[in-house]
């Protein structure tokens, strides 16, 4: 009897330690995978990090975008006086929203800061950049002279509508020497070939600011300015800045431009197109990519031409060469980042 | 009693083969055991189901965040370097990764006064623990703004702003 009732308890030790055996295993099984879920979980984590991360980061860099479009909307020199600063949602859908202080740190020199925001906020990522005002597509007017006409290739047109004051040393160069100062003559100005200006030996008296014509390729990917095609209305008496034409433009009756303020026509026509200026009196700066024929038409510049190609019958253009008004064109230009210093200062999860 | 039962209990192993302790599981003994693994199993076995269901949408995540990177990267270059396009646009993309087909599309929104676009992508894949569906997990968005035909690479194809260090040397004016 004694004996029967030992074994009946040994059947529920053992039953017990079954009982154990399985919930110990259980509890094996259990933290392998709970170990691995927390794994899964930091898999998670990290992916959802780099993806509100990727989005902040694009909304700060779009704060730095719009900042600069907005600055340099009118090729002007538009320094805040004071520190300015403004926030924004992305459009149309939420996907971040950035923040944007402006610094001035000097007249030409500006300090832009943004910092971008995931879409549940989550996530930031500060960026700064530096912003130096630029002066592209000319010479700088402080430090040069240049001449009423600079042309590439063949220049056919009336040397005696040509002014120049007595007082500029004005230089176009060529092959040869032309004529030292003053109104141009009509022989002078029949071919006039203004290749590389390092490679031959300039006489001073006609000067072309022009590089090799090797590189003139680089002439054809600036693609900033501003494109008022095809309507072109803005072309008036108060218009200032760069004006970018791809392709052709025909104009006729307007003043564009004033002395005081200028304005800096490029016209592309490598590709297509040409450009007609009649009865037109433009203040500043005219620079044609490709060849000008104007036809004979007759019109007005107070400044600068610069032809990379031939200038065709232009004998009834008047350029009356104007560097007062060059210089205005002074505060045309655009804000470019300065080399190397973009900065992600400060990423914060 | 309590003492002697022990004492009973020592004996008794000495006495007993071992085989025959083990044959004191009865049958409803190993049941509870079995049932509570099975349980427990059960329970554990769905969690890691659930677990490997996330770690396969973790990696689908991060393909498809990587695939709208990449693409928003040509997008902003394409876009910072051409004419500012005054119409909106839009375009689709489609890549197969090992099983799993990403379908991107992606929309610009110009904005005429600041020469801006506003560039969206949206990741989209089918959802397998989902019949397949494209729910809310397996869609994923990324926005940013270009300025049109940016000044800094324009600058870096033109020479015509030369340094007064290129030209000053040569200029000798009588």
């Amino acid at each position: 009897m004694q004996a029967l009732s030992t074994e009946h308890h040994y059947r529920k030790q053992s039953g017990i330690a079954t009982l154990i055996s399985a919930i110990v295993l259980l509890l094996l099984i259990t933290m392998i995978v709970v170990l691995s879920a927390n794994i899964t979980l930091m898999e998670t984590k990290a992916s959802s990090n780099e993806y509100k991360l990727t989005q902040s980061f694009l909304a700060a860099q779009s704060g730095l975008a719009v900042s600069l479009a907005t600055l340099n909307k009118n090729n002007i020199k538009n320094i805040p006086q004071t520190e300015l600063s403004y926030s924004e949602n992305l459009e149309t859908i939420n996907i971040g929203s950035y923040s944007v202080s402006i610094e001035s740190l000097n007249s030409e020199h500006l300090k832009i800061q943004s910092t971008g925001y995931s879409s549940d906020k989550s996530s930031q990522s500060t960026h700064y950049q530096h912003f130096l005002f630029s002066r592209a597509l000319r010479p700088d007017f402080r430090n040069f002279i240049v001449s009423p006409i600079i042309a590439t290739g063949e220049i056919t047109i009336t040397p005696n509508k040509i002014s120049i004051e007595k007082t500029d040393k004005v230089l176009v160069w060529s092959g040869d020497l032309i004529h030292s100062r003053g109104i141009v003559s009509a022989d002078d100005f029949k071919k006039i070939y203004a290749n590389d200006i390092r490679t031959q030996n300039p006489h001073q008296n006609i000067f072309a600011l022009r590089e090799n014509n090797k590189d003139n390729k680089n002439l054809k990917k600036i693609s900033w300015l501003h494109n008022c095609e095809p309507t072109c209305t803005e072309l008036n008496h108060s218009t200032s800045r760069i004006i970018y034409f791809n392709g052709g433009l025909k104009l006729s009756n307007k003043t564009i431009g004033s002395a005081e303020s200028p304005v800096i026509l490029y016209i592309d026509l490598q590709k297509k197109g040409a450009l007609n200026i009649d009865n037109v009196t433009i203040n500043g700066l005219i620079f044609v990519n490709g060849e000008w024929d104007n036809k004979n038409l007759s019109s007005t510049i107070n400044g600068a031409i610069i032809v990379d190609g031939n200038l065709k019958n232009a004998q009834n253009l008047v350029v009356t060469f104007n560097k007062t008004i060059l210089s205005q064109t002074d505060k045309i230009g655009i804000y470019t980042p300065a080399p190397g210093s973009w900065n992600d200062i400060q990423t914060t999860l | 009693m309590i003492y002697k039962q022990h004492f009973d209990i020592k004996a008794t192993r000495k006495i007993k083969p071992f085989l025959k302790l083990q044959n004191g599981f009865s049958l409803i003994e190993v049941l509870i055991a079995a049932i509570v693994l099975a349980v427990g199993l059960i329970g554990v076995g769905l969690f890691q189901t659930t677990i490997l269901k996330n770690s396969t949408l973790n990696k689908q995540r991060v393909a498809a965040l990587n695939f709208a990177k990449e693409n928003i990267e040509n997008l902003q270059y394409l876009f910072a370097n051409s004419q500012h396009k005054l119409n909106p646009q839009s375009g689709s993309l489609k890549k197969q990764e090992q099983t799993i087909e990403f379908t991107l599309n992606w929309t610009s929104t110009p904005s005429d006064v600041q020469t801006t676009t506003q560039l969206n992508i949206k990741v989209t894949w089918p959802d397998f623990t989902n019949n397949g569906q494209i729910t809310q997990n397996t869609t994923l968005y990324l926005s940013s703004i270009v300025a049109s035909n940016t000044p800094s690479y324009a600058l870096t194809q033109t020479k015509w702003a030369p340094t007064p260090t290129d030209v000053l040397p040569i200029l000798k004016f009588k």
